[in-house]
């Protein structure tokens, strides 16, 4: 009997925190992003953000736009991180803005939000939590947006 | 005064409204940009004045983004709000500080730009004189009482030259000398950017070095060895002074001039140190050869000390074989007048500025010179009798005790 008894001790201690690893989560964590991000593309779309240390390249998002990623035509990359922390990324131009979850190596797309038929001409993004909010600074059109889509709008033009 | 507040609750309206419709990364760049140019006129001011604007321009930015102040906590961050405006502050006050010392030091050197003025005229005029004054020497047909006057008064003139020359050296010495290399750089921006031609004090430098040489290539017979050993103190004054501030001169004069400076200068220094030396030695062997002190050969401050240090030690050995003559005693009086009147006393702060002789080496050879003095002394003539005498009377003695 005293044979097995150590070997089980040692499956019960292995089980009890194998098990409470895969349940430690930490809560209400806030991913919020106080001021945007603006990011220059690289001649090969590569963008890096020093403060926050991401980096990604811009061209699928490009190719999301206008169906072409043959050569970088992006100036500026816009991005910020809401308290979710889903990524919202635009770009002059841009009629959407993408909402990107983060996954092991890689950004998913949550959700397209479609913000301008003509495409956005100065966009910004500020936090204004529980918002991200869109500003197109020539057009003066304002949209409060979360990670399912634009929550209210504004047109102060 | 109803006007103002209503100017006042419009500017402050439309100034939210504007920030409203911004971006927050907007304003933070903004701020940014305006912090950077501050830093940048801070780093490019020139005067106290210009300072005092920018300290009130910093109170104005403050002012103007404290509504954001938590926004550009965030944004800046490392850096905050508060610390970002500090910051401005603290490289404000830092410049005031420097520039404070700056415009002292500029007005010690706008002094120093009119004594070099006055310098480089009074240099000129004595100059002249001299030249003249040679001339008039090497042609005169006049007669010795004559002839005497107008050497002694060539040799005051370039005197008196070397004294302003003295001078020149010590002012831009203090003056060059106690200026850090920050400071020095600033002088050289206003000094390049003033478009005023100040005195250069390089131009007069390299006049007075070359004047020098010409004056020693026109050799005149009419300057003794003191006005050489003087002329070889200066030289060195010179070259010392050069070494220490002749990169702070050529920085802050030497930017406005296709010369090389340093080349130039240190050329010319070693030319004049070549022609003071030959002909200051000469001198020297000449001087005590006429005062029949003839110690041997000697052409640097090593075979000087050399010749001297042997010499006294032969004579002293010659003294001690020579017990009953006074030759030696003689030698001893010729050398002792030279180096008591001479050595000791007149060329004493020459020889040693110019580190012809040691203070070391000038005590160790005075005291072989007492030393020689003792073994020199001739026996009197009454003593020798005295002894004869003596030396006889024992000898009788002796005899007279044999005989009984």
């Amino acid at each position: 009997m005293r044979t097995f008894s150590r070997p089980l001790l040692f499956i019960i201690t292995l089980l009890f925190f194998g098990s409470a690893c895969r349940t430690f989560v930490v809560k209400d964590v806030n991913y919020a992003q106080s001021v945007e991000s603006v990011l220059v593309p690289t001649s090969k779309g590569e963008v890096y953000d020093p403060r926050y240390a991401l980096s990604f390249n811009i061209l699928p998002f490009q190719y999301q736009e206008y169906k072409d990623s043959s050569k970088v035509t992006i100036e500026e990359v816009r991005l910020i991180r809401n308290e979710e922390g889903y990524y919202f990324i635009t770009a002059n131009g841009f009629s959407n803005v993408y909402v990107m979850e983060p996954i092991k190596s890689g950004l998913k797309l949550k959700k397209k939000i479609e913000v301008s038929e003509e495409g956005l001409v100065a966009p910004a993004f500020n936090m204004r939590a529980p918002f991200v909010q869109l500003i197109d600074v020539e057009t003066s059109k304002t949209f409060n947006l979360t990670e399912k889509g634009i929550q209210s709008r504004e047109d102060r033009s | 005064m109803k006007n103002i507040i209503a100017t006042i609750v419009v500017i402050l309206i439309t100034t939210v409204t504007v920030f409203a419709q911004q971006s927050d990364y907007k304003i933070k760049k903004e701020f940014e940009n305006r912090a950077s140019d501050l830093k940048i006129a801070i780093s490019e001011s020139k005067n106290v004045k210009d300072i005092d604007s920018l300290l009130l321009a910093i109170d104005d930015l403050a002012l103007d983004f404290k509504l954001h102040s938590e926004l550009l906590d965030f944004g800046l961050y490392p850096e905050s709000y508060q610390s970002s405006i500090a910051s401005l502050k603290e490289n404000a006050r830092a410049a005031e500080y420097k520039l404070l010392i700056i415009e002292n030091q500029a007005e010690r050197l706008s002094l120093l730009s009119s004594q070099v003025s006055s310098y480089k005229t009074e240099i000129a005029i004595l100059t002249q004189k001299g030249d003249s004054l040679r001339k008039e020497i090497m042609a005169s047909q006049a007669s010795e009482e004559r002839l005497a006057k107008l050497v002694k008064e060539y040799r005051k003139s370039v005197e008196q030259r070397d004294d302003f020359i003295f001078g020149m050296i010590d002012s831009l010495f203090i003056t060059y000398q106690s200026l850090g290399n920050e400071e020095l750089r600033e002088l050289a921006r206003q000094e390049n950017e003033s478009g005023v031609v100040s005195e250069n004090p390089l131009y007069l430098l390299s006049t007075v070095i070359k004047q020098n040489i010409e004056s020693l290539k026109a050799e005149s017979n009419a300057l003794f060895i003191e006005d050489y050993l003087r002329n070889y103190v200066l030289q060195k004054k010179i070259e010392n002074a050069w070494k220490q501030i002749g990169d702070d001169l050529i920085l802050v004069y030497g930017n406005n001039s296709n010369l090389n400076w340093k080349a130039l200068i240190n050329e010319d220094l070693k030319t004049w140190k070549t022609s003071v030396s030959y002909s200051m030695w000469a001198s020297l062997d000449d001087y005590m050869e006429g005062q029949g002190v003839d110690i041997g050969a000697f052409d640097d401050n090593e075979s000087f000390f050399s010749a001297l240090d042997d010499f006294i030690t032969t004579s002293i050995n010659e003294s001690d074989e020579n017990i009953l003559t006074s030759t030696t005693y003689d030698d001893f009086l010729s050398f002792s007048e030279f180096w008591k009147s001479k050595v000791l006393d007149e060329w004493n702060h020459y020889l040693v500025q110019g580190e012809l002789l040691t203070v070391n080496q000038i005590a160790s050879i005075d005291t072989k010179v007492d030393d020689w003095r003792e073994h020199s002394k001739p026996v009197p003539g009454a003593l020798i009798i005295l002894f004869g005498v003596g030396f006889v009377a024992l000898v009788g003695f002796v005899v007279a005790l044999v005989k009984k």
